[in-house]
């Protein structure tokens, strides 16, 4: 009882002395609103960073020129985090307590997204992270996060009946020891067993490893159909390169999410003939026709082309960014919604955006969405990609109820 | 049976490159009596000049596996002729004091680092010359790793004529032996030390542009080979060129066999344990009579 | 052609010659005695800039060489054979021989002929110089030096713990360079073998010369002087 009693003593004079430090500025008459972006611009997932900064860039500037959001500009503040989570942490913190940050859009380094979701809390301040774990929506996060993008799960929700009827019954898991790659493993596993598949093995390869020959080799080809890999970009490439090595792409159905290959040009022998769970068609060829209309908009506002790539021909990660500007779409639904003044009124804001549904639009060209109350994530529909020739085609698309899993938590009982 | 034969083969062939490395380590402490922390920096700066020149190459030449081949001539000249330069204006000035030496190769280690982590942050990868894989007696493997082993061990194989059928290596091979002599015959003590740590540091860029294909490149990627050359430099018996080869057999077959029972990164953590054990029934080291 | 002026010199930041002069003219042969730590070995070094000479002149034929590298100095026709028959012991014989600084076809012309006064060398090239006795491996020492053309010989004594036989050889090879017109200086603790070698001698004591004569002069005094052991 001590314990506790000291520790809500602290709690609540550190929030006093905060509320303090912060006091003249919160209470000014707000002139702008700040986005913060703690972004990956170096380290493991660099690939990443720009990318999305650039895309939070374009629509900020888009809402600007429209007059910004009731009335307020929006001003961008960005911090790198270096893909990791102690610096995420203290970047979160800057961004919130230094510069003033209103609204939080998080890394794609999950690690960072699982460490600074109670800072998001603490500092009271809504927090957009743009990693996939699946824990995010859990116990890990509070109500004070919003996935605007699916998770791991509701990915392999979407992907796992097609694949396992289609692609084969006997499955081996291959995956990074990284959140969202573990998560990935998880999550098959359940889904799996659910559908009556089999897990022949489960094989965890550390981050970088400096050989992937000997992982690779312990895949047991005589027994698996679908060998379902996990890995960040450029461990993708060694994998599949090691595979292909070893002649697995010709005896058995190579699986992944789309977020291993998101940077990556499909042109090579290694990725022949392998699938992908999407969010979103590479191509522009490839989107589906009631989607058409609007793909030309989003690739043009993100100078992408229509075949993925950046006028520096480098491939974008398209579906990817599409979180960071379903984000940025859903603050500006809750300000306008919630009659959001400053951080005062987040409350509002929050319960705005609980239970929020959405149709295709300039604002979400991704398509129909709906965000849940209880878990504060997004669904949306998907897609099964096929590299044929070098390039990814669409051969099914997902619809959006298909990725539809019970919720780990409950966000709405948490006080606000 | 063919996982055993496998990850023996796969250690096999690892074993070359880390030989590659310990040689390079071996030659500049055998004559110089230097311990080169900064050995794995140049691997890093040999996979990267590698990569650099093969990026270079690319608009210029179709011809991939020749560019390769630049690259893999290229970059050891680079890094050699870096090394040449470092230690005449690091190293020679420090000459005789170990411990100040020893800072000086990790500051060296530390600035090459993170010199290539500046201008050349991230990750790149290098596309083997030849893809794919073969297969010999039911074993598949990829073809690049056989390629891979033939060339270290004719880098090995070249590395050994120059030091027994050479003028420079009759002269490094006395130089290691008693430098004091080699100074009274007129042996010009000085360039053998220059153009021997360029050798070493040359070798370790072999290895990493040899490596570079299979293995990320990127400033960091130096550190675990290091780990294992050393060791496989202490157990051989320092100075000693055979005794490394030897060595780097031991522990990366060990590796190799270990991985059939246990997950890779413990089975590099049993093969290392090994050869303490090794090291704790032969102190001197296999060959260890610190000359050969 | 070899001439000390005034050297002081040493290792590191230790001094073992205190002012040191001396010269040594071609066709003659000079000892230089003295006991264990006297500094003759010093004195050999600091003309081959082995020690370091921190003042005063070592001039060889008018050039002053006391700041060249000491690889340099070889070149200029200066042949050593260090104390304690050192050779490269893991090299064999042949390449002990052709090691220094000149050129292969040199080396090779001059083989048989240098060969001609070391007759047990030759069915041992092959052979790697650790192996060899003492008296060998001296005489891979001594022929290493006269295959490189010198015109001047340091011998750190040279007949130290050898056979008397072999002393006496060695003493044959001495006559012999000084018959060539060589300049030699002989660093010995025998007052003998120096009594019978050396046009004259330079005594040594403590990095100073102490005494300076020729075998003619009254040498008791010399042996007085250094406690010079008689065999």
């Amino acid at each position: 009882m001590l314990t506790c009693t000291r520790r809500d003593f602290f709690r609540t004079a550190g929030a006093g002395l905060l509320a303090f430090a912060l006091g003249p500025r919160a209470s000014a008459q707000p002139k702008e609103i700040v986005i913060g972006h703690q972004a990956p611009l170096t380290g493991a997932v660099a690939q990443f960073g720009p990318w999305h900064n650039r895309a939070i860039r374009a629509v900020i500037d888009r809402i600007n020129a429209a007059g910004g959001i009731s009335s307020l500009p929006l001003v961008l503040v960005t911090e790198d985090e270096a893909s990791n989570p102690e610096i995420g942490q203290d970047k979160f913190r800057k961004l919130v307590l230094q510069e003033g940050a209103d609204f939080v859009i998080g890394s794609v380094w999950s690690a960072t997204n699982l460490a600074t979701a109670p800072l998001a809390r603490e500092l009271k301040t809504v927090y957009f992270p743009q990693g996939i774990a699946t824990e995010i929506t859990g116990e890990a996060g509070n109500r004070y996060i919003f996935k605007s993008y699916h998770t791991v799960r509701g990915a392999v929700n979407a992907g796992a009946r097609w694949t396992v009827e289609n692609l084969g019954k006997r499955w081996t898991i291959v995956a990074s020891q990284l959140e969202f790659a573990q998560s990935q493993a998880a999550d098959w596993r359940a889904q799996l067993e659910a559908l009556g598949a089999e897990i022949v093995d489960v094989i965890t390869i550390p981050f970088r490893p400096a050989d992937f020959l000997p992982y690779v080799s312990r895949v047991n080809v005589d027994r698996t159909e679908v060998l379902y890999q996990a890995f960040t970009a450029l461990d993708t490439i060694r994998f599949l390169q090691a595979a292909r090595d070893l002649g697995l792409h010709e005896r058995l159905k190579i699986l992944g999410l789309i977020e291993g290959i998101d940077v990556l040009d499909t042109n090579s022998p290694a990725f022949e003939g392998t699938y992908y769970i999407t969010s979103y068609p590479r191509r522009a060829s490839q989107v589906p026709e009631e989607l058409q209309e609007l793909d030309p908009v989003y690739r043009r506002s993100l100078d992408i082309d229509e075949e993925g790539r950046s006028p520096q021909g480098t491939v974008v990660p398209i579906a990817d960014l599409f979180g960071s500007w379903q984000a940025l779409s859903l603050i500006r639904k809750g300000i306008e919604q919630s009659g959001w003044q400053s951080k005062a009124d987040n409350s509002a804001f929050i319960q705005a955006l609980e239970g929020r549904n959405w149709s295709a639009g300039l604002e979400f060209p991704q398509g129909d969405g709906f965000l849940r109350p209880e878990d504060h994530l997004a669904f949306h529909g998907h897609y099964i990609e096929h590299v044929e020739k070098g390039q990814l085609n669409v051969l099914l698309r997902i619809s959006r109820d298909a990725s539809l899993y019970s919720p780990l938590i409950d966000y709405t009982q948490q006080e606000l | 049976m063919e996982l055993v034969l496998f990850q023996l083969l796969n250690g096999f062939v690892w074993a070359w490159v880390v030989a590659l490395m310990a040689l390079g380590l071996n030659l500049v402490y055998g004559v110089l009596r230097i311990i080169n922390v900064a050995h794995g920096a140049f691997y890093m700066l040999g996979a990267v000049a590698g990569w650099v020149i093969l990026e270079q190459l690319q608009g210029v030449s179709d011809m991939y596996i020749l560019n390769f081949a630049l690259a893999l001539l290229g970059a050891p000249l680079f890094v050699g002729l870096l090394g040449l330069l470092l230690e005449w204006t690091v190293l020679r000035p420090i000459e005789g004091q170990p411990v100040i030496t020893i800072i000086a190769t990790f500051a060296l280690l530390l600035i090459l680092q993170q010199g290539v982590q500046l201008l050349l942050p991230g990750t790149q990868q290098v596309a083997p010359p030849v893809a794919g894989g073969v297969e010999i007696f039911r074993l598949r493997y990829p073809v690049y790793r056989w390629v891979l082993a033939g060339l270290s061990g004719l880098f090995i194989t070249f590395l050994w004529l120059l030091l027994q059928k050479t003028r420079f290596g009759l002269w490094s091979r006395a130089v290691r032996q008693d430098p004091e002599l080699a100074l009274a015959v007129g042996i010009p003590v000085p360039w053998i030390f220059g153009l021997t740590f360029g050798l070493g540091v040359a070798l370790a860029a072999v290895a990493g542009v040899l490596t570079a294909p299979i293995v990320p490149v990127e400033a960091s990627m130096g550190m675990d080979i290091l780990l294992d050359s050393f060791i496989v430099v202490i157990v051989g018996g320092l100075g000693s060129l055979q005794g490394a080869v030897i060595a780097a057999l031991i522990l990366q077959l060990a590796k190799g066999v270990f991985t059939i029972w246990t997950a890779p990164v413990a089975a590099h953590a049993l093969a290392l344990l090994l050869m303490g054990l090794l090291l704790l029934i032969r102190p001197q080291g296999l060959l260890g009579t610190d000359a050969d | 052609m070899l001439e000390l002026v005034n050297v002081y010199a040493g290792y590191g930041t230790g001094v073992v010659l205190h002012g040191i002069s001396l010269r040594v003219k071609p066709g003659e042969v000079v000892g230089l005695l003295g006991r264990n730590g006297a500094g003759k070995t010093t004195t050999l070094k600091s003309v081959l800039g082995l020690a370091r000479a921190y003042s005063g002149s070592v001039k060889f034929e008018a050039r002053e060489i006391s700041r060249w590298p000491a690889h340099e100095i070889p070149r200029l026709g200066i042949g050593y054979v260090p104390q304690g028959r050192r050779v490269f012991p893991q090299l064999t014989v042949k390449e002990n021989l052709l090691i220094g600084w000149m050129k292969a076809s040199i080396y090779h012309s001059r083989l048989d002929q240098v060969l001609g006064s070391f007759p047990p060398l030759i069915d041992r090239l092959d052979q790697r110089a650790g192996t060899l006795s003492g008296g060998e491996q001296q005489m891979v020492a001594i022929a290493r030096a006269l295959l490189m053309q010198p015109k001047m010989m340091l011998l750190d004594e040279p007949t130290e713990g050898l056979m008397l036989s072999l002393v006496r050889e060695v003493e044959r090879l001495v006559r012999a360079m000084k018959e060539q017109q060589l300049g030699v200086l002989l660093a010995e603790q025998r007052l003998d073998t120096a009594l019978r070698l050396c046009d004259r001698i330079y005594g040594l004591e403590k990095g100073t010369v102490v005494w300076e004569g020729t075998p003619n002069d009254d040498v008791d005094d010399l042996r007085k002087h250094l406690e010079i052991r008689m065999e």
